[in-house]
């Protein structure tokens, strides 16, 4: 009798927590920007949909590399090979298509709220910057922990994407906040 | 040529699911942007908001992917309607909601003590905690297992697309349910 709802719990929870504990440092970064968002409220808006992208690399690099590494097409060590060089100029052109989406996205709901917000090309700034500045750690994390977990023989989608997540929530919100401070907004 | 056919595949193969993923959660941040006076008021809501948002997406997301497995497998036959196997795994999840949620409460308080943040109490951070993720359990894991069904139903694999769609639902469902919960603490405590 409800043996699948203890295994569940019994297997989610302890991840569940410490995951938790850990954005709680995602939090403390959000307090850090308390200003920013104050007086850019539509700063605000953009850190979920660049958390979701963070994420989204995160899981799409990792899943890719595990794939190349199980078909033997790349092997884990420091030189750049072919489909790594794909998979990287497939990233760049994504986050880079994106961001400027969701600043023209962003803007067009903010406008309809009367959202405080910069003018349409600061957006498209902020968005861009923050957006390149997230990929370089995100990726580069996520290749390496793919290698590691590989070269230890875990299963690299059930170990680096909890990880890869819970950092790249932390560093989304610390590259919006930096790209607002870089381009003088506050 | 082969290369630039590859990197052509993988951009046209992603960015659709990146572009909806973007505008669920611009919606997200659409709805935080407009709690920004509750931020201010009450500044042990941050603390509480990623950890609260990641959780929906992590316990929603992998009752998904649970149920599409069970699907494939076909201890749990497409169709909408009870059996112990699904009723197991939806009480599973909202057990895990309410009690990581009343966890993150508990861990906001810590942090506004150690930062010298101003707090609302342990006691109704972990009393918001409770009903925020009572209220979002309650409203995303029908959810998730009834789009996981209607999904298979139709041809389409839900480990495929059901990551996208709870972290988008999953987000603005998060963000409503904490200030309903705050709502609802602040006038009932």
């Amino acid at each position: 009798m409800a043996t699948i709802f203890w295994r569940v719990v019994k297997e989610s929870l302890p991840t569940l927590m410490l995951v938790t504990l850990a954005q709680m440092a995602t939090g403390v970064a959000l307090n850090f920007g308390v200003e920013i968002w104050i007086a850019l409220p539509a700063l605000l808006v953009l850190v979920p949909p660049i958390n979701d992208l963070g994420n989204d690399i995160a899981c799409v690099v990792s899943s890719k590399v595990t794939t190349l590494l199980a078909l033997g097409l790349i092997r884990p060590g420091m030189k750049a090979e072919g489909s790594l060089r794909n998979l990287l100029a497939a990233v760049t052109f994504v986050v880079v298509f994106s961001t400027t989406f969701l600043a023209f996205f962003s803007s067009f709901f903010t406008g309809l709220m009367r959202i405080r917000s910069a003018a349409l090309h600061i957006v498209v700034a902020v968005c861009l910057m923050a957006g390149l500045m997230l990929m370089v750690p995100v990726v580069t994390l996520s290749i390496l922990t793919a290698f590691v977990a590989w070269r230890l023989g875990l299963d690299p989608d059930n170990v680096t994407i909890p990880i890869l997540t819970t950092v790249s929530d932390l560093l989304g919100v610390l590259c919006v906040i930096a790209a607002a401070k870089v381009l003088m907004l506050v | 040529m082969a290369a630039v056919a590859q990197v052509w595949k993988m951009v046209r193969e992603s960015t659709l699911s990146e572009l909806i993923s973007i505008s669920g959660g611009t919606v997200a941040g659409l709805l935080l942007a407009s709690m920004l006076d509750f931020i201010e008021r009450v500044p042990s809501l941050v603390f509480l908001l990623p950890g609260f948002l990641a959780l929906r997406g992590s316990i929603a997301g992998a009752m998904s992917a649970r149920l599409g497995t069970a699907l494939h497998v076909g201890t749990i036959e497409p169709k909408i309607g009870l059996n112990p196997e699904l009723l197991e795994n939806l009480s599973a999840s909202m057990f895990l909601s309410v009690v990581v949620s009343v966890w993150a409460g508990f861990l906001s308080h810590f942090i506004c003590t150690l930062l010298h943040v101003q707090s609302i109490g342990v006691l109704k951070l972990m009393l918001v905690g409770l009903v925020g993720g009572a209220l979002s359990s309650v409203l995303l894991t029908p959810f998730a297992t009834v789009a996981a069904i209607l999904v298979f139903k139709f041809g389409v694999d839900p480990d495929n697309v059901m990551g996208p769609i709870i972290t988008t639902v999953g987000d603005v469902v998060a963000v409503l349910c904490l200030l309903a919960a705050y709502w609802i603490v602040e006038g009932w405590v």
